[in-house]
């Protein structure tokens, strides 16, 4: 059994790739740590500065510095308010401790700045993470005594309840932590580990890699019949790569989380390790005794456990399947899912276990160590951690038992059971038949047609349902500048100041002193309302002043196109992976499966190269319209497109384009930049295919190239419409 | 392999039905609930965007929230998206009605994020596990009459908008009377009718076995004031078989004096109570005058007996008149303080202190036999 783990851990590392992933996202890691952290004002140089003040002073020291630096800001520019905005008044201060507080503060050499108002600001930010041992203790005696409050209302009468237990659960749980001290330290470095998205994301795209490395490889190179037949090619193969997979999700943990350990240590600091996990902001409602350290090392640990879950997932796919294309997608919708589950269902709803029970939940440090929630197994309550130790051991189980079962019964790699006789149709020649097999092979053979069917459903799903409905916000818009349609100029505006006047009296009336809950519900009503409609006429009297004179248009539809950013972005997201998952197939699949030599004895093999590319452009097109044009089905659905032949000015979009130049030919402008973005996209793709001859080594390639600037710009990372491919696919130089 | 797939199936099965919990089944019986509902231990009230309960063992008031460490932050939508509060509302819709009926408390919320809706959840007595059951378009937040709940199915009065494409103004303003079967969530329009201007048509409404009163009012508009301050505008008492849907009017044209539909007795008389100013006039349906008084109070009804209260010349006072005859039952002089509401067994009050609502109540045992001693 050792020469057969050892033989598969061989299989793994010595290809080179596994080598060159680890190092190479160790490093990517690293790289977008600290751009999205650039984001943040004066980084690194800010970082640093309040890693070495922290260093040198204590929670208290720093919380008389501040006191003493507004002090010094009072009497050298007269300012009291930040003063009064901790409780002090200037008067409050003796003669003495005036003098006191000078001295000692023009003796405190300034680390951030000449100016004052920046020092206290820098210095308040500092303080905001401290925690008192007496702030803990008071915050400990709040939840006891709430939850006691709760456990005498007779409301819970029943006290073999759910309710009842998990109150009880609670008060045990907090009762232990009294007596705990807290240290004052920096929770920004700690923080930074905690909730490093993208890490999270590299460590399972990694994860489904090494996958994908220990059961495909076999199985495309047609090993697995030969395996089989060796005295330990099964059950004990079975077992060895699943110790194989074990091994490499705690190297890729490892490898991942250190660089980000390394990262949040080098520029924030983790203050002193030993303090309770309690002094980190976030951890306050935590009920582990852990020091940052040991939690640190906890952290780590569950996260290999995750990361093994996913692998293994990610194996039983491998075994069942022989296209990688797959795995992705099957892992991805696995996440997606898990994903959903855990954003959208309510933490106050009836189905809230399938929120917390999710590997997405336990993937959130702080909801995992930081919380005291718990579920309900049965009417009794059970902590989340305890959730999390029973869902790993549970899929581990499963996952291993399907995995060892499908692996040992599965016969030798057998003819795909799709099968598309194109040739049955005999239309055309030569040329007609490449374009065939080039179909077939992208999207037959290698199942690139699943992530077309995938965007055929998903995307009108996620698009759909809110653009379908005006809000309540939209819906008053659209009425206000229908209203003004019906006016002049002068005659609008006028109505537009009467109405806002209304809309602010309506605001500012009161409830003081009316004691009638009917007169009160009302008065709420009619504020809500006006609320509700003050920013809608505000836009709607803004179109009316772009019109200048001309009939204002209506925005919805523009907004909706323009503004709603992050749907912009994650549509070009799936746009763009679901162009490289189709092309990274293209023209490594030949290789990987050595059909290159066959391939290149027939006489048409040169003509074929070309309408590889041609695919791109097929490909490409009928990707991008396709999410293009279910946006603007969607759109146009609920409000259609007013005013096309009106200037862009009219709508204050297209700041780049000439003021006369209309709507219809910006649109169209913004539509062929998309196109061509898409076309490029997959062109670049299939080139890089054709390079590196290895379908998983495109992807790689085409993730930092292409997916990696659309995700910097979901991250607001300043400039990143400007990367790469992002100008084309965002309409960036036609903005600006 | 067959085995293994079953043996997962279990556990899935197991893990699906963790937990659920089974309902319990009440008597049938009307109960009322607005933006406050009584049951026998307390109170469960909407205190702005949260939901909070007074017990009246312990008189305290707290969240409708069993996580002990929870800020009870309702939803925002930057720093709050998803709230995990049992007290708040599921996405930021406004709680504007709470009614506890069967064993099951439901919470009625006007959603305006999107087109205008009322959307009805149902949770747990203690909050959790909100669920929606049903969501119905087109309707506002105004809610100022009681909603009313008797064999499973809940019934309600809101504002709504005829076409919402038109914009919401008062030109398409309707008035609509809901009824939502609680168990499957389908609802059904009971009445639709024009709303009015500035003002609620529809100024009350009762239930009654299986059949519904509401009154109805028609103030006279000139164009720039309503006349309604006198409270004798033109009215018409409706009466709406709730079986087979059939309408009746009882009484119109304002003619008959009768303004305003206060309750039910015991027996199952309407009490009716024209009010001009502070002269009211309490009637029954058979037109037996049971009182007749100058006071700003509302009467209550509790079973056979109207309670007044009154303040005279520096003093107040509780009258206790019976419903079916009329008679002066009791009176005594004390601190009155209006009810509110009653459960079986206590009467309740409420007021606002500094903007918080405060409550007393008192037995109602203690409170017939003369021992005013609200806490």
């Amino acid at each position: 059994m050792k020469g057969v783990i050892a033989g598969e851990l061989k299989k793994l590392f010595s290809e080179k790739t596994m080598v060159f992933a680890i190092l190479a996202v160790m490093m990517l890691n690293f790289a977008i740590l600290y751009v999205s952290n650039s984001i943040q004002n004066n980084f690194p140089s800010q970082a640093v500065m309040n890693k070495k003040v922290v260093s040198q002073y204590s929670g208290e020291e720093l919380i008389q510095k501040e006191k003493q630096a507004a002090t010094y800001m009072w009497l050298e520019t007269g300012d009291g308010s930040f003063l009064a905005s901790k409780g002090v008044l200037p008067h409050d201060f003796t003669e003495d401790q005036i003098k006191q507080y000078t001295a000692s503060y023009k003796n405190y050499v300034p680390v951030y700045s000449e100016d004052i108002r920046e020092e206290i600001w820098y210095l308040s930010l500092l303080c905001a993470d401290m925690i008192s041992t007496d702030d803990y203790e008071a915050y400990l005696n709040k939840v006891e005594s709430n939850a006691q409050a709760s456990l005498e209302l007779n409301l819970l009468m029943d006290s073999d309840s759910y309710a009842v237990k998990s109150l009880m659960q609670t008060i045990q749980a907090y009762k232990n932590m009294h007596g705990i001290k807290l240290t004052y330290g920096i929770s920004k470095g700690v923080n930074t580990v905690v909730s490093s998205l993208f890490s999270d994301f590299l460590v399972i795209a990694l994860s489904v890699f090494a996958a994908i490395t220990i059961v495909l490889k076999e199985k495309e190179t047609n090993m697995l019949p030969l395996l089989y037949s060796t005295k330990k090619g099964r059950a004990s193969t079975g077992w060895a790569k699943i110790f194989t997979s074990l091994i490499s999700s705690t190297l890729v943990c490892v490898a991942v989380y250190i660089s980000t350990m390394v990262f949040a240590w080098l520029f924030y600091g983790f203050g002193d390790l030993n303090r309770p996990i309690q002094s980190v902001v976030g951890f306050v409602a935590s009920t582990w005794q852990v020091s940052v350290g040991e939690f640190l090392l906890l952290f780590l640990l569950t996260r290999i456990a995750l990361t093994a879950v996913i692998t293994l997932t990610a194996m039983v796919f491998c075994a069942v399947l022989e296209s990688k294309t797959v795995v992705f997608f099957l892992t991805i919708c696995f996440i997606g899912i898990e994903t959903a589950l855990y954003s959208l269902i309510q933490g106050n709803g009836a189905f809230r276990f399938f929120k917390y029970f999710n590997i997405m939940c336990f993937f959130n440090g702080k909801e995992l160590f930081g919380s005291s929630i718990t579920l309900d197994f049965f009417s009794e309550p059970i902590s989340l951690s305890w959730c999390f130790a029973l869902f790993v051991l549970m899929l581990l189980s499963i996952m291993t038992i399907l995995f060892v079962a499908i692996f040992c019964h599965v016969r030798g790699r057998g003819i795909p059971k799709i099968k598309l006789k194109l040739h049955r149709f005999g239309i055309g020649g030569e040329y007609t038949l490449l374009w065939r097999h080039e179909i077939y092979n992208l999207f037959i053979l290698q199942r690139g047609i699943l992530p077309v069917a995938a965007i055929f459903i998903i995307l009108p799903l996620m698009i759909t349902p809110c653009m379908q409905k005006l809000t309540a916000s939209e819906g008053a818009y659209l009425s206000y500048v229908k209203e003004f349609k019906q006016m002049s100029t002068e005659a609008a505006l006028n109505y537009a100041e009467k109405e806002q006047l209304r809309l602010f009296a309506d605001l500012s009336a009161t409830t003081e002193g009316i004691t009638d809950s009917t007169e009160i519900a009302k008065i709420n009503a009619q504020k809500a309302q006006a609320q509700n409609l003050l920013l809608p006429l505000m836009e709607a009297t803004e179109s009316l002043n772009l019109a200048q004179g001309g009939e204002p248009i209506i925005k919805l539809s523009y907004d909706r196109l323009f503004n709603r950013n992050i749907q912009t972005e994650i549509t070009l997201l799936m746009m763009i992976v679901s162009i490289s998952l189709i092309c990274m197939n293209a023209l490594s699949y030949e290789h990987e499966t050595g059909m290159t030599g066959v391939m290149a004895c027939t006489l048409q093999y040169k003509k074929s190269r070309k309408y590889i590319f041609a695919m791109a452009v097929m490909i490409s097109l009928l990707i991008s319209v396709l999410f293009c044009v279910v946006q603007m089905m969607s759109i146009i659905k609920v409000i259609s497109f007013d005013g096309l032949t009106e200037p862009v000015s009219s709508i204050g979009y297209f700041g780049a384009l000439p003021a006369q130049t209309p709507i219809w030919f910006a649109l169209f402008l913004l539509y062929m930049l998309k196109l061509i973005g898409g076309l490029t996209a997959a062109v670049g793709v299939i080139f890089i295919s054709g390079k590196t001859k290895h379908s998983v080594k495109t992807f790689c390639i085409a993730f930092l190239l292409l997916i990696l600037p659309i995700l910097l710009k979901i991250m607001n990372v300043p400039n990143s419409e400007w990367f790469i491919l992002n100008p084309l696919l965002l309409g960036t130089p036609i903005f600006a | 392999m067959k085995k293994v797939i079953t043996v997962l199936l279990a556990v899935l099965f197991c893990f699906a039905v963790a937990s659920c919990d089974e309902g319990k089944e009440e008597k049938s019986l009307i109960k009322t609930g607005r933006d406050f509902c009584a049951v026998e231990n307390g109170v469960f009230f909407i205190d702005n965007e949260n939901m909070k309960f007074y017990d009246f063992e312990t008189r305290q008031i707290v969240y409708l929230c069993n996580k002990a460490n929870c800020n009870h932050e309702p939803y925002r939508s930057e720093t709050n998206p998803l709230p995990t509060c049992d007290s708040v509302a599921m996405k930021g819709e406004g709680i504007i009605g709470v009614m506890a009926y069967n064993n099951t408390l439901y919470w009625v919320m006007s959603d305006m994020a999107q087109k205008p809706s009322v959307c009805v959840y149902e949770s747990k007595l203690d909050g959790s596990g909100k669920k929606l059951v049903t969501s119905i378009d087109g309707l506002t937040m105004t809610n100022y009459l009681p909603i009313f709940c008797a064999n499973g199915k809940m019934y309600l009065h809101q504002k709504s908008f005829e076409n919402w494409d038109a914009g919401a103004n008062e030109e398409n303003e309707r008035e609509r009377i809901h009824c939502i079967d609680l168990k499957s969530g389908k609802s059904e329009c009971l009445l639709d009718i024009e709303a009015g201007k500035g003002y609620s048509r529809v100024t009350s409404m009762y239930l009654k076995n299986n059949e519904m009163y509401y009154v109805l009012r028609n103030c006279g508009y000139d164009g720039e004031e309503y006349e309604y301050s006198d409270m004798t505008s033109d009215v018409e008492i409706h009466k709406l078989d709730l079986q087979t849907k059939e309408k009746t009017i009882l009484s119109a044209d304002g003619k008959d004096d009768y303004d305003l539909l206060i309750g039910i007795s015991s027996e199952g008389e309407l009490i009716y109570n024209n009010r001009k100013g502070n002269k009211q006039k309490i009637y029954n349906e058979s037109n037996t005058v049971i009182a007749e008084y100058e006071a700003y109070a509302t009467p209550y009804i509790d079973g056979d007996k109207l309670i007044l209260n009154f303040v005279d010349g520096g003093k107040s006072r509780y009258e206790i008149k019976s419903l079916t005859t009329g008679e002066l039952i009791d009176e005594f002089i004390c601190n009155t303080t209006a009810i509110w509401s009653d459960t079986d067994k206590w009467f309740i009050s409420m007021g606002t202190t500094g903007g918080d609502r405060t409550f007393s109540v008192i037995d109602k045992d203690d409170f017939y036999s003369g021992k005013i001693a609200w806490h």
